[in-house]
């Protein structure tokens, strides 16, 4: 769409929620979307199970766009851009 | 005041339920009315119409302003939803329906009729519903509740997912909402989020092409696919209500079955209808009989899926399985 923020290049962070139990890795995913300007991208990582199941439909909920995905293993690396 | 009494020794004090006929007759007349007697000798629970639980606040205050002033010192909260008051007296029964009718709040009804139905939040609130549980209980309650009598208790549920929180399938009659996804392949990006979003297994990604491809016998319909997909490729195709008949709990477990999938919302009254004209018809004469119990006999169950084709149309599921015994008490262990 239109008025949607152009995707940076270069994503400003990458943070590794598969430590993370839910529902602090979807807090901390974010937390690190605040740290964020609308527009910019920043790195998840996920892991198998809850966290990919869950945590990228609510991003998409939330008004962020998923704009590239990476499955290694049992882990996932999205890189998200940051909606309005 | 009874109402301003100490409640510590309300528990106590049992006394025998009054004895004879008319004592039977008039506790039944007060069921019917949502008023059900107690252990305590003229104490009545009053038990309240709360359609999908819902319960706007200006009605919840006036809830409290009558339990406190008739009641004891907590209300409960029923297993169907309901707000309950116990411990309110017979002589001042009238008065806190009045009080509480001029607030808008009406009272259930118990024994063998159309029970409150329950539901969700559905969609209205919850990310995950499909559907609008709460809207659709509201219609069922406001153009069926009450009605009777049926052979016997007619309980409906309104779930918003496949997730079922209502349980729809220990419920005379349950709808639950459901959506068919399908792909628009042109515009998938092959990023793979839906086949880990899939709880079920139920898309797997084609090794050549990396396109997801749908394995609808492991699909629940649940939508995690939709949500999750990126950029919008998986779509909705149909959105609708499962519906299942002949469930319920109770000393006798029954596990209902779906016979139609995807029913759209301008059929569910319609639907209701029909299923409560079959169990009027059909149970009379049988006693005291739930639904499911009537279903569980061959002959009846085929009965019912040929009567209810015409109502449940292209969506009916062909040639379902009957309800099942689900006997939980009389199980023996064994090595």
């Amino acid at each position: 769409m239109n008025d949607e923020p152009r995707p940076t290049l270069r994503p400003r962070r990458l943070v590794n929620l598969t430590a993370c139990r839910c529902p602090i890795s979807m807090i901390r995913a974010k937390v690190a979307l605040d740290s964020i300007s609308a527009g910019e991208t920043i790195e998840l990582v996920l892991a198998e199970g809850e966290q990919i199941q869950d945590i990228p439909c609510t991003l998409k909920q939330e008004g962020h766009r998923i704009i590239a995905v990476v499955h290694k293993g049992a882990t996932h690396r999205l890189t998200v851009c940051k909606g309005r | 005041m009874d109402g301003k009494r100490s409640v510590r020794d309300k528990g106590r004090n049992v006394r025998s339920p009054a004895a004879g006929p008319a004592a039977v007759a008039d506790v039944a007349a007060l069921k019917a009315g949502g008023i059900i007697r107690q252990r305590q000798k003229d104490r009545y629970t009053l038990r309240l119409k709360c359609p999908g639980g819902r319960m706007p606040l200006e009605r919840l205050a006036r809830i409290l302003e009558v339990a406190r002033r008739y009641g004891g010192d907590h209300v409960h909260l029923s297993v169907r939803q309901s707000i309950e008051i116990p411990y309110v007296s017979l002589s001042d029964m009238d008065r806190a329906k009045r009080s509480l009718a001029k607030a808008g709040q009406e009272i259930a009804s118990c024994g063998a009729r159309v029970r409150v139905p329950t539901a969700c939040a559905g969609c209205e609130w919850n990310p995950l519903g499909l559907v609008d549980t709460q809207r659709m209980a509201r219609l069922a309650c406001d153009r069926f509740f009450g009605q009777g009598p049926l052979p016997h208790k007619f309980k409906m549920a309104f779930s918003g997912c496949p997730n079922d929180c209502p349980h729809t399938s220990t419920n005379d009659l349950g709808f639950q909402g459901a959506v068919e996804p399908e792909l628009d392949e042109g515009a998938c990006t092959q990023c793979g989020l839906c086949v880990a979003a899939c709880k079920e297994g139920a898309i797997r990604q084609d090794s050549a092409t990396s396109t997801p491809r749908w394995i609808p016998e492991k699909c629940l319909y649940c939508g995690d696919c939709i949500r999750a997909c990126p950029v919008d490729a998986w779509r909705a195709r149909r959105t609708g209500w499962m519906v299942r008949v002949g469930g319920k709990h109770g000393r006798h477990p029954i596990t209902g079955v779906t016979v139609a999938e995807f029913l759209p919302d301008e059929k569910v009254l319609e639907t209701i209808e029909a299923v409560l004209a079959w169990y009027r018809k059909f149970g009379q004469g049988k006693g005291r009989v739930r639904l499911g119990a009537l279903l569980l006999e061959p002959k009846a169950w085929r009965r019912f899926v040929a009567d209810l084709a015409p109502v449940l149309g292209q969506w009916a599921v062909r040639r379902p399985p009957p309800p099942r015994s689900n006997e939980i008490y009389l199980a023996k262990s064994g090595g």
